[in-house]
Order: C-alpha cells, then structure tokens, then sequence
C-alpha cells in the first residue's frame, strides 16, 4: 500500500473517521495500533509476527534494564536487546550477502542461498527499537508505561516502512495526546501531504522515466547521456525519499502526532559534513549518537577519528543494502568525511569560493549516487568509465532533466528561508499559505483548508498532481531497505 | 508538456473520431508535434503539391497519424518529398490512432470510394495482424459460424466521450480529467492484491499466445484493395548489431502476406544504418528510450523505404 495509491487514501480517510470518535484515548491508541499492523499486514501479514517478536523482546529488555539494580544485569539485558535486533537484521538481510561472499572467497562458484525475503521496514523498525532501549540504558528516558504504548510506537504506520526513524525521546513524550483530526493537524497535516505526494508523483516519478533506462544499460549510452542519468537519480533519490519524509510527516500529523526532520535542502551543501547534516537526517544523526560516539567520536585522537568516521559511514552504506555496491557507496562518503575534517583541521587555506565548493560537493554526491543505483558493481564500473571518458553510444537526454530547475529553485527558496527573519514571501500569502517552523518537524508550509483561498489552494495542488503526474508510480526507493 | 485535446471532430461513418478540416492538434506528452488536418481526417502534407498527380493513400494506426512531429516530419509528407517519378503521386495520410488491419479492411470500401487510390499502402507491424486486430472492444476479426474469417464492427467511443466531445473546443480540462482517471484506474487495478504473503507471483502468464490465422487475414486485405497494395511492415529495433532481426510472427505475417500477392516493404536496411549511427527510430526524449512512436530519425528511415516503394509498385 503504497503512500501515493488510492488504497492509502481510503485508509487513511477511514482511520480519521475512526479517530474522530468519541471515545478514549486508550480506544484510539488500539485503533491506531490495529489500523498499523493492517497497514504492514497489506504488504506481507507472516513478518507481523516478527514485528511482535522484536516489540515484545525490547518492551520486556528495557523494562528490566529500569528496574535491574546491579550493572551487569542491565548491560545483560541490554545485549540481549542489542543482539536481538541486529540478529534478526543480519539473518533477513545480510544471510545471502555473507553467503555469496564466502563463496566468492572460497572459490565456489555457485553458493547456497536461502529463500529469504525481506521484511518491509526491517531496518527502520530495528533501529527504531534498539534506540528506545539503549535511551533507557542511558537513563534519557523512562520505559513505556505500557505494552500498548510500546507497540504504538513500534507500529505507527506513518515511518513503519522507510522511516524517518524515530527515537523514543521523540516519540513517547507524545503519547499522552488525544489522537485524531482537527483543524489545524489536518491545515498542517494535509499541506505536508500534498507537498509531498507533488514531489513524488510529478517529481520523482518523472525523473525514474529517465534514470531507469540508462541505470538498466550504461554501455548502450553516450557520456552525456550518462552524465544526464545520473543527474536525474540524484533528482528522482532526493524527490522521491524527501516526499516520502513529507508524506510521513503529514499523515502523522493529521493523526496528531509529529516526526521528526528527515531532510533540509541537502543538495545545497557545501561540503561533506554539511550535507550529511541535511540528507537522511534521523539515521545520519542516529548513527552519530548510537556508533560514532560510542566507538569513540573524535575523543580518541585524529587518526582514530578518521577510522570512526570511516567505519560509521562503512555500515550506514551497509545498513541501505545487502551488497558491495552500498560498501563502496558507504566507503567513498566515509572517505569523504574524513578528508574533509582532515582538511579543516589543517588551517583555513582551502576555503573556495561558495559555488566552487557547492559545485563539487554536489558533483561527488552525484558520482556516489552511481554505484548506489546500479544494479551490480560491474555496472556501476561501466557507468562511471564510460561517463568519465565520454564514450561515445545512443544519445538520449531525457527530457525529465529540466525538471532539475523546480527542484533547484524550490532548493534556493529553502534556503532563504532558512536565513530569514520573516520567513514567508508575500507572494505565498497570496495562496492563504504561510511557512511554519515546527521544532521537532522542521520548516513546512501550511495552507488554510479552512478558508475559501485556502481550499482553492489545495484544489490547486491537487489538480497539477492529477493533470501532470505520470500514470504509473514507482515503489518508493527506500522500501527496499 | 503542451497538449491539447480541442480539435474540433467531424462525424465520419464507422470512426469514432475523424480530425475535422482545418483542425489543429497540439501533442506534447510523446514528443512535440503539431499537426493541421484535411477534409475526411487527412493529415496536412507538403505543399505545394500537384493536386493532378495518382493518388497513393497511407494507412496505418498511431504511427501514421504521427502526432508527435511536425506535419513536414511524419514520413508519409517526407517520403512524398522524396518521389522521383512523374508525374509525382499524392500521398495522402490516413493514418488513425488504434486502426488494425480489421479496420483497413472494414472500412476498404469508403476508401476507395472517398480518395479512389492509385496503390495503396498499409503501414503496420505485427500487433496489427495479431491481438490488435482481434481486440474486442473495437472492429475486429472474428470467426463466422461457417469458421470463415470476418470484421465485425464495435463503436469504441465510450459515453463519457460522446458526452463531452462536443464541449471540447472549450473546455479542455475536462475530458482530459477523465482520461486521466482512466489511467490512474488503470495503474490501481495493476496494483498487487491486498493481504498477499511471500514472493510476488511471476507476471508470466501460462496462457499461450493464440493462433492467429494470419494467412487468412492476409489474403482478406489484399482482396479487400483488388491486389493494389502494398504493406510495410515496421519492425522491432534492436539497439546491439545487427539492430533488426525479423521475429518469428513478423516472418509469418511477410510469407503470408507476399502468398496473397501483397507486396511487402521492410525498412530493414534504414533501421541498420541508424543503429550504426547510434541512433534509435523509436522513443522520444520525454517519455520512453526506444519504445512507443516513430521519432524524427525513425520518420526520415520509413520515409525512405515508403518512397522507394511508392516509385516501384505505383508505375
């Protein structure tokens, strides 16, 4: 049930009507806990049960890690935890990726493999759970009060598949609201939506028209066309994930509830570090606090710290998928990274002029995107060499390309709000909408369904949505992972 | 991104739609092409022409019509440019989204009665001679009780399209609303069932593809033009060497069609010389890579074999 399928809007249509009666917030924490897992169910109902699995096992570990009086006790409890989230992850995702290597080291040329699939979400619900009771360990915050709560927050439809991931300092704290519509959530809820159903469907959908046929063949095309598919999946990757965000956002939010930022104009970074700052900001951050720190951060020295840094960016390449294709991606940003503090750290004589370092931090980015996309790194090898040494082949720039001029000013505009005191233009008051900053979701738009210019600009959006979208959708990139 | 759906439509006896004269067609969702039309759905051709000169009528379905280039770029206005034997044929474009062979064959005798050809040429690749022509939900081939082959003719236009056709000079938006709800209709019932468990099931069907009887309809459309025809036969383009290999079905559909005394035109040769071009004749850069319409470089090849084929079977 995909966020952008007329199914999902039946769903949620009928989950706000459920919401909206008058009965208690127990009963609608049921509600929305049962309506969840009909969510997850929809799209393979045997891996509900591992999702209780993975529940019960953290509400029980954390709960013991509170009340345990000695130390050993609770870091037991809490490698039980630990162990049984990245178990579940390393055997669904990682058993025929080990496997096939193995084979490779030891010559073999056709390796056992399982018949494993994937559990939707598996990498974001995992997180999400082993955050929630390492928080406990560290004492920030208190365990669920109960199973229902717990399960609410493992199963909350909204980033169940492809995240944000949210911790349980985020998320718990909200539990004592009343769920359920009203005029501001769905003012604020409902604009979120659209912006980014928009990015999706007329945004990145257009931009997969271009990248998927060049990505399924690379030695067919010319360099510049290459060059153009590229560009189009560092496009299609940042509609298509950051719509997704937006469309979690809203729907949490016309349920009342609020995620937390997942993007912040990424692509205009200039440099690394900052662009690990906007992109896939809940798992970078993640990351940081639950591997980067605690291998060290950067309190153990220089050397040390590029290693972390290293490692870090190794397994978050890792995390994303089960194949050397995401190893290298992981690697050349973590690469990045350390190159960019080891540069800092030297002095100030490498301070380029702004567009200079936006120009290449974004470049790389995209050349990084290429063995992230590609199906095998032998792929990925043709893309690059033949886009490096403009080979020459068919010639087919996709049209979709211009479609980067909305986004980039749609970038630009993000970051002039970013930097100013008053953050909505004037010409936007004209569409009753204004700018809000929402300290746990970042910078929206909210445009007043409540008024009459207000509910012309929702009709308006959602008619360049169903005028230009294109007619088929593809499965949001992230749900693979 | 321009299209537009206000051409003004002429009722036509067994069409749904036929281009009424002087109508304009803007396209832009598969290329960008803006095409004028004639009287009796004629798509505008060179001019200045020599209106004295034999007429040859093109038919043919969405690739003849050729919404997506310029009037001078479809290759029926490219190829009659290129005639070299006098006095220089007419070449007239009859070419109408959807049309099979059962249609070329069902509405034989309005053309030769409406334009009275000198030769006629069908422009068609293998769907035409296969499910296209036996679609049920528009004039198709079908067995008669007898088991001899026969067209039956369905009105495809749908009521929503009645309704509302009229108002299209000046309202756009709406029938295009409904096209695109058909669409996205279309793209929910592709979606895959609720409540499912394990693998998605192979999209392969078991079913076998039927047994066309392509030798008949071959022979019923040569009957159909008293053996003044010709049919080209656009074939699939491959993008590796050697770029055009005829399949199975497309060398039934040849054999069957040269045994009824239909002579047959492969742009075999044209489609080669792009690929080692590195070009492709199909796809447009707005939409799909080497898939769907003919593009300019696809027109300019086609354009070639028509009039070679043209200057040999018409003297």
């Amino acid at each position: 049930m995909l966020f952008s399928s007329p199914r999902f809007f039946v769903f949620v249509t009928v989950l706000l009507g459920l919401l909206s009666l008058p009965v208690s917030v127990r009963a609608k924490k049921s509600i929305l806990t049962a309506a969840s897992c009909l969510f997850y169910a929809a799209w393979d109902y045997r891996y509900l049960g591992l999702l209780a699995l993975v529940s019960v096992i953290d509400y029980v570990a954390a709960a013991r890690i509170h009340t345990a009086a000695a130390p050993r006790s609770r870091r037991m409890w809490l490698a039980l935890s630990v162990a049984s989230n990245l178990g579940i992850l390393a055997y669904f995702k990682y058993t025929n990726f080990f496997l096939a290597t193995l084979a490779g080291v030891i010559g073999r040329e056709h390796p056992p493999m399982l018949e494993i699939l994937l559990p939707a979400g598996i990498s974001f619900y995992t997180f999400k759970s082993m955050s929630y009771t390492i928080d406990v360990f560290r004492s920030e915050i208190e365990p669920c009060a109960s199973y229902l709560d717990y399960a609410m927050f493992i199963t909350f439809f909204p980033e169940l598949i492809a995240g944000p991931i949210v911790r349980a300092s985020v998320f718990l704290p909200q539990m004592d609201r009343n769920p359920g519509p009203n005029r501001s959530r769905v003012a604020i809820g409902l604009s979120l939506f659209l912006l980014g159903l928009a990015k999706k469907r007329l945004l990145a959908d257009r931009f997969a028209q271009g990248a998927d046929p060049i990505f399924a063949h690379p030695e067919w095309f010319s360099g510049g066309t290459l060059a153009a598919g590229a560009l189009c999946y560092a496009m299609q990757i940042y509609c298509d994930f950051s719509g997704y965000s937006d469309m979690a956002i809203g729907t949490a939010k016309l349920i009342g509830y609020d995620l937390p930022e997942n993007f912040s104009a990424p692509y205009i970074s200039r440099d690394i570090t900052e662009f690990w700052r906007r992109w896939h900001i809940t798992l970078s951050s993640w990351l940081r606090d639950y591997l980067y720190v605690p291998l060290g951060g950067n309190r153990r020295g220089a050397l040390r710290t590029y290693v972390n840094l290293a490692a870090t960016m190794l397994l978050g390449g890792l995390w994303h998928g089960a194949g050397w294709n995401f190893v290298v991606w992981g690697a050349l940003h973590g690469g990045a990274l350390a190159m960019h503090r080891f540069l800092r750290q030297r002095g100030s004589t490498w301070q380029l002029p702004a567009p200079v370092s936006w120009a290449l931090t974004f470049v790389f980015v995209c050349l990084c995107w290429i063995p992230f996309r590609a199906a095998t790194f032998s792929t990925s090898w043709t893309f690059v060499t033949r886009m490096l040494t403009w080979s020459d082949g068919y010639r087919w720039i996709p049209e979709n390309t211009l479609l980067t001029i909305p986004v980039a000013l749609g970038l630009l505009l993000a970051r002039r709000l970013e930097n100013a005191s008053v953050p909505t233009p004037r010409w936007l008051e004209a569409f009753d909408a204004e700018v809000v900053r929402d300290p746990v979701s970042g910078w929206s738009l909210r445009l007043g369904v409540g008024t009459v210019l207000g509910a012309f600009s929702v009709t308006m959006l959602l008619g360049l949505i169903w005028y230009f979208a294109a007619a088929t959708t593809s499965p949001f990139i992230y749900f693979q992972f | 991104m321009r299209t537009t759906y206000s051409v003004r439509y002429a009722p036509e006896a067994g069409y749904v739609n036929v281009n009424a004269p002087g109508a304009t067609f803007v396209w832009g969702r598969e290329g960008h092409g803006i095409s004028h039309w004639e009287a009796h759905g004629i798509r505008r051709g060179p001019s200045p022409r020599d209106t004295a000169g034999p007429r040859v009528l093109i038919l043919g379905d969405s690739i003849t019509e050729a919404l997506q280039v310029g009037d001078e770029v479809s290759f029926v206005s490219q190829a009659e440019m290129r005639l070299r034997r006098e006095p220089r044929p007419v070449v007239l474009n009859a070419g109408h989204s959807t049309f099979s062979v059962a249609d070329y064959i069902f509405h034989a005798p309005r053309n030769l009665e409406t334009f009275a050809p000198r030769w006629t040429v069908v422009v068609a690749d293998a769907s035409d001679f296969t499910y296209n022509a036996w679609d049920k939900t528009k004039p198709r081939f079908a067995a008669s009780p007898d088991g001899a082959l026969r067209v039956e003719y369905v009105d495809a236009e749908s009521p929503t399209e009645r309704r509302f056709g009229r108002f299209t000079p000046f309202t756009k938006a709406v029938p295009y609303a409904f096209i695109r709800f058909r669409e996205f209709r279309a793209a929910a019932g592709k979606e895959p069932p609720l409540f499912r468990a394990g693998r998605d099931a192979a999209a392969a069907s078991s079913a076998t593809e039927p047994d066309y009887p392509i030798e008949e309809e071959a022979a019923m459309l040569g009957r159909a033009y008293a053996g003044r025809l010709s049919v080209l036969l656009l074939p699939k383009f491959d993008v590796s060497p050697p770029f055009v290999a005829l399949t199975p079905i497309e060398q039934r559909i040849r054999a069957g069609l040269l045994a009824a005394g239909v002579r047959v035109v492969v742009p075999e040769a044209e489609f080669r010389a792009l690929g080692r071009q590195k070009k492709c004749p199909y796809g447009f850069a707005n939409l799909v890579f080497n898939e769907g319409h003919l593009n300019a470089d696809g027109h300019a090849a086609v354009a070639e074999a028509l009039a070679r084929e043209i200057d040999d079977a018409v003297f």
